[in-house]
């Protein structure tokens, strides 16, 4: 032993060389480890152009499936390693009927199309037995709101999931395809800076489409001249941020866009918040009613017609817009100027095929002026696609 | 006199209970201070206020940035790389100044209450690693943050406003821990004797707290980018500073990251024994090196065997904020991680092993238990294999059509994370008793109930080792995946029931026991080698593991409210990832030396001229180790 450890005091003088060999040697072994796994990058969802004029509801549901495992992030948990149900070993139209009649479905949907929507964009409603957060008593689902962030679907792209849950299995596809629209560039009305005034965001914003506010809207809404006495400020933002999570009494749910939070700046929304709770913004301008008589019609007018009397809360135009409504993209193929223009002033005359009847306000004609019908009715019937 | 110090360890003692309380129970105050509040405001306040500028409502409720890939600029260099080496150089180097004090303290106060001196000598040596390594850390923090607001300045804008006033506190923090440091480190000799060296143990734990303070400070930086708190969906402050920093992650990294700089700094200290050891020139030296390496591999493991369950709790934590986000991490594109981490881990428990044994040569004593060791060997290799076992395979369609599946019917079992966890548990537990039986080797029981004792601990050891199986085959197999993770409760229990018991009955079974004799330096050259191997896994292992908890945020600086849109806003490839921590690990090495060869350069003095021929080669500059 002794003389072993004679020369190991005597080997000191190669202790730098030796030691930094060995922990180079060892880096490397790691190093290599890592270059022998399999080697896949993880991009970020890449905004992709989807050609809708040419979409088959074949390719919608290949956009679904993609949407499925890609984006979505749908199979990270959804397969058979039992994190959550495994979606593609059931037949989901059938499994979304079953749960439609099950005691502890508290939601809204009326069918499969709707569970499955329902089911992306607010999980907790129906959370399967053995699948809810820890703790939770399967009240909490640990899955996120699709059209939220962190995965953040479009309408479109949460309907081509729909899509391929529902043809995966055989069944027929319910959901309609969409009209000629960016697949990914759906609800973006966001204007270059805030609303300064109530009224501007109220324009811009088209709430007056379906609500009555300071003297003139639609009635397609709850009127929100008295709001204040029936909502806190806490429910009023709620009500505009998630309109679905409580209906106003003879009203129904999916009929208000659920996308204003992501259109409105903070700032605006606040605005519009304290407004209708009934106190007032300093510095801003309080709504005056609008009548046919006092609007001047200047510059681009069509456009301000849009924004003013908020078309695109229901329609698509110029790429956006929302869908409660039938896409106004082509319709100048579709309809010729006296029909464009009845539809403005009597929309319940004549209605699209799968769009209901009594939903479009039939009071434009009286808010709009004659110049503002004119420049809309003249650049509707030029949308002709292509 | 006697008086006097009583009082002072009165205090002292308070002083250290105070700041423990601080520590572990800060989830329960709250920080309400009106200097806080400037930059935050609720939402319901701006909603009800009955006059609120719209100049007010702006500035309070700001969205986080959106930024355009052209909103970042562009250097010619993958900034995230730039980034990626800064930040990670200054995360060692701040682990290394924030552990060493910590283990210094607590070997100060070791040599206080035994007598020895080489206690302080050793814990006055392990500092002047650390004062170096301070400068540096500052170096790589000063660093760090101008690439991040040359590179980054979108989220450093949204950062500065979310935190505020806090990041001020943090300057000034790190200003009084500069000033505590060189005062400790400095004023040791100054303050080394009687009341005296009370003050010193006292600037020690103020020292020791202010690193702490700094280190959750920053913490929260990067927890808020993880799962985001104190803000709304669009990223607007919406809480006050407490809110902000208080998110569901803060306090598993907290208690994650403080126990792993103890075992990091454990192992960097350790690797400087080992150096010394070898090069020394004398037998003292060498034997003072030995025992130094021993202390610093003993503080290493120690730390070390806790953290898989720190780890447990904050990827528990992880799962119960964002499912996805767990998974990300451990069942999808970055669950290969876990299988280069279960090497690091391996390496690092085979040559934590390894040096124990090795170690058990210093004493005759030792023979009696030297029969365990191919046993515990053979447990240790056949556990790391089935941790390695990856759980998919990249196969082929005729290797799926070979296999009959796509996994292995045999290892496929293997893969999945209950097999894993019976492995890692029983690793622990065999590793704990390579360290009990070193520590009983020098010593023979003389207490009258010795069999009774020996006999309970093998029953602790086969009870905890049959129901750590049992739990991982019976849940992890036979029921649903959610009791999976339920059945490593049981095991983690068991095995911190082992290490537990283990302590505490061979303290009462070897009170008064008979001490072997022990020779420090009589040890192989390749036990210092497993020394070197310690700090080189466990740095890679930081690497990987920070890099794990950074890209879980997939392409989100902060996690569903501000998204990344620069060029590097995807998950690289396993192998350039490793590539990134060998060049990070190696120039943490580097850098290492080069403190090692500051503090030894420290300890050298040049003799003067007219006595250089009077005094053997050996002991000129550089020449007494």
């Amino acid at each position: 032993m002794k003389a072993k450890q004679t020369n190991d005091v005597k080997s000191g003088g190669n202790v730098l060389a030796k030691s930094m060999i060995f922990s180079l040697g060892l880096v490397l072994l790691f190093t290599l480890t890592t270059n022998l796994l399999p080697q896949m990058e993880g991009e970020a969802p890449v905004e992709q152009e989807v050609d809708l004029g040419s979409l088959t509801i074949e390719s919608f549901v290949a956009l679904g499936e993609s949407l499925f495992t890609g984006k979505g992030t749908c199979s990270l948990c959804h397969n058979d390693l039992g994190r959550a149900p495994d979606i593609l070993g059931f037949n989901m139209v059938e499994i979304a009927i079953e749960h439609l009649n099950d005691e502890r479905y508290k939601g809204n949907a009326t069918d499969a199309e709707s569970y499955l929507h329902e089911s992306l964009v607010d999980p907790g409603i129906y959370v399967v037995k053995g699948f809810g957060k820890k703790g939770s008593n399967d009240t909490i689902s640990p899955m996120p709101a699709i059209h939220k962030p962190p995965v953040e679907l479009s309408d479109i792209e949460i309907n081509a999931v729909i899509a391929y849950l529902q043809a995966k299995d055989g069944n027929d596809v319910t959901v309609s395809l969409p009209a000629k629209v960016s697949a990914t560039a759906v609800p973006s009305v966001e204007p270059t800076t805030p609303a300064g005034t109530v009224e501007e965001i109220i324009t811009r914003y088209g709430c007056r489409a379906c609500h009555k506010i300071a003297g003139s809207g639609g009635e397609l809404g709850p009127g929100l001249e008295q709001v204040d006495t029936r909502l806190s400020p806490g429910k009023i933002r709620q009500s505009i941020i998630d309109p679905d999570v409580e209906i106003t009494e003879g009203f129904s749910a999916g009929i208000m866009p659920g996308n204003f939070a992501e259109q409105m700046r903070v700032k605006e929304l606040e605005m519009l918040v304290t407004f209708l709770a009934g106190t007032e913004v300093a510095g801003s301008e309080k709504p005056v009613k609008t009548s046919s008589t006092n609007a001047r019609v200047t510059g681009n007018e069509a456009e301000k017609a849009i924004a003013q009397f908020g078309c695109q809360a229901c329609h698509i135009i110029s790429g956006s817009g929302g869908k409660l409504g039938p896409s106004l993209e082509n319709v100048g193929a579709r309809l010729d100027v006296d029909q464009i223009r009845q539809s403005i002033i009597e929309p319940n005359v004549v209605i699209t095929e799968g769009f209901p009847s009594g939903v479009m306000p039939p009071n434009f004609a009286e808010q709009m002026s004659d110049a503002q019908l004119d420049a809309l009715v003249n650049f509707l019937a030029e949308q002709k696609g292509g | 006199m006697k008086e006097s110090r009583y009082y002072s360890r009165l205090i002292w003692s308070m002083l250290l209970l105070i700041t423990a309380a601080g520590f572990f129970w800060s989830g329960t105050i709250s920080i309400t201070g009106e200097w806080f509040s400037g930059a935050v405001a609720s939402v319901e306040k701006v909603s009800t206020d009955t006059v609120v500028t719209e100049e007010d409502a702006e500035l309070k409720l700001v969205p986080a940035p959106r930024p355009t890939r052209a909103d970042y600029p562009d250097i010619g260099v993958s900034s995230r790389s730039i980034v990626w080496v800064v930040a990670q150089m200054h995360l060692f180097f701040g682990a290394l100044v924030l552990a060493v004090p910590l283990f210094v303290l607590v070997i100060e106060l070791l040599g206080v209450y035994t007598g020895d001196s080489r206690y302080d000598d050793m814990a006055h040596e392990f500092m002047k690693i650390s004062i170096t390594a301070y400068s540096i850390t500052a170096l790589f923090g000063g660093t760090l943050a101008l690439a991040l607001f040359l590179l980054y300045p979108d989220l450093m804008t949204y950062l500065m406003r979310v935190f505020g006033a806090q990041m001020m506190v943090y300057a000034i923090l790190f200003f009084l821990e500069s000033m505590v440091l060189y005062i400790y480190y400095y004023g040791w000799d100054a303050l080394r004797y009687g009341n005296a060296k009370w003050v010193h143990l006292s600037l020690g734990l103020l020292l020791n707290a202010v690193g702490a303070t700094l280190m959750v400070t920053a913490n929260s930086w990067a927890t808020f980018m993880m799962a985001p708190s104190g803000v709304n969906e669009v990223g607007a402050v919406i809480g006050n500073i407490w809110e902000v920093m208080k998110g569901p992650l803060w306090n598993p990294i907290n208690l994650h990251r403080f126990i792993a700089n103890i075992a990091f700094g454990g192992a960097v200290v350790g690797a400087y024994a080992a150096y010394k050891c070898l090069a020394a020139r004398t037998a003292e030296a060498r034997a003072h090196y030995d025992w130094m390496g021993y202390t610093s591999n003993f503080i290493a493991i120690l730390a070390f065997l806790p953290l898989p369950f720190a780890g447990y709790w904050l990827m528990a934590e992880i799962y119960a904020y964002s499912q996805q986000m767990g998974i990300t991490a451990m069942g999808g594109i970055l669950a290969w991680l876990f299988i280069i981490q279960a090497v690091l881990i391996g390496t690092i428990l085979l040559a934590g092993n390894y040096y124990l044994w090795s170690g058990m040569s210093r004493t005759e004593g030792s023979k009696r238990y030297q029969g365990f060791i191919k046993y515990i060997a053979m447990v240790l290799v056949i556990c790391f294999l089935i941790w390695v076992t990856p759980n998919t395979l990249i196969l082929t369609s005729g290797e799926i059509a070979a296999l009959g599946g796509s996994k292995h019917p045999l290892l496929g079992a293997l893969g999945i994370m209950p097999a894993k966890n019976i492995a890692v548990n029983l690793m622990l537990i065999f590793t704990f008793m390579s360290f009990q039986i070193y520590r009983r080797s020098d010593k023979v029981a003389t207490v009258s109930w010795e069999k009774a004792g020996n006999a309970l601990m093998v029953a602790i050891y086969v009870v905890a080792i049959v129901n750590i199986i049992f739990a991982g085959v019976y849940y992890g197999y036979f029921t649903n995946t959610v009791y999976k993770v339920g059945s490593s409760v049981m095991q983690v229990v068991s095995t911190l029931t082992v290490i537990i018991s283990g302590v505490v009955l061979d303290a009462f079974l070897y009170r008064g026991a008979k001490t072997l004799p022990s020779h420090w330096g009589q040890v192989s050259n390749r036990a210092q080698y497993a020394l070197f191997a310690l700090p080189i896994a466990f740095t890679w292992l930081m690497a990987l593991m920070g890099y794990v908890r950074s890209s879980v945020r997939t392409h989100w600086h902060v996690y569903t409210v501000m998204k990344d849109t620069s060029p590097d806003n995807f998950i690289p490839t396993i192998g350039y990832a490793g590539n990134m921590m060998t060049i990070v690990t190696v120039m943490f090495v580097l850098f290492v030396l080069f403190i090692f060869w500051i503090a030894n350069l420290s300890g050298s003095k040049q003799l003067p001229p007219y006595a250089i021929n009077k005094v053997p080669a050996t002991e000129r500059v550089g020449g007494a180790a």
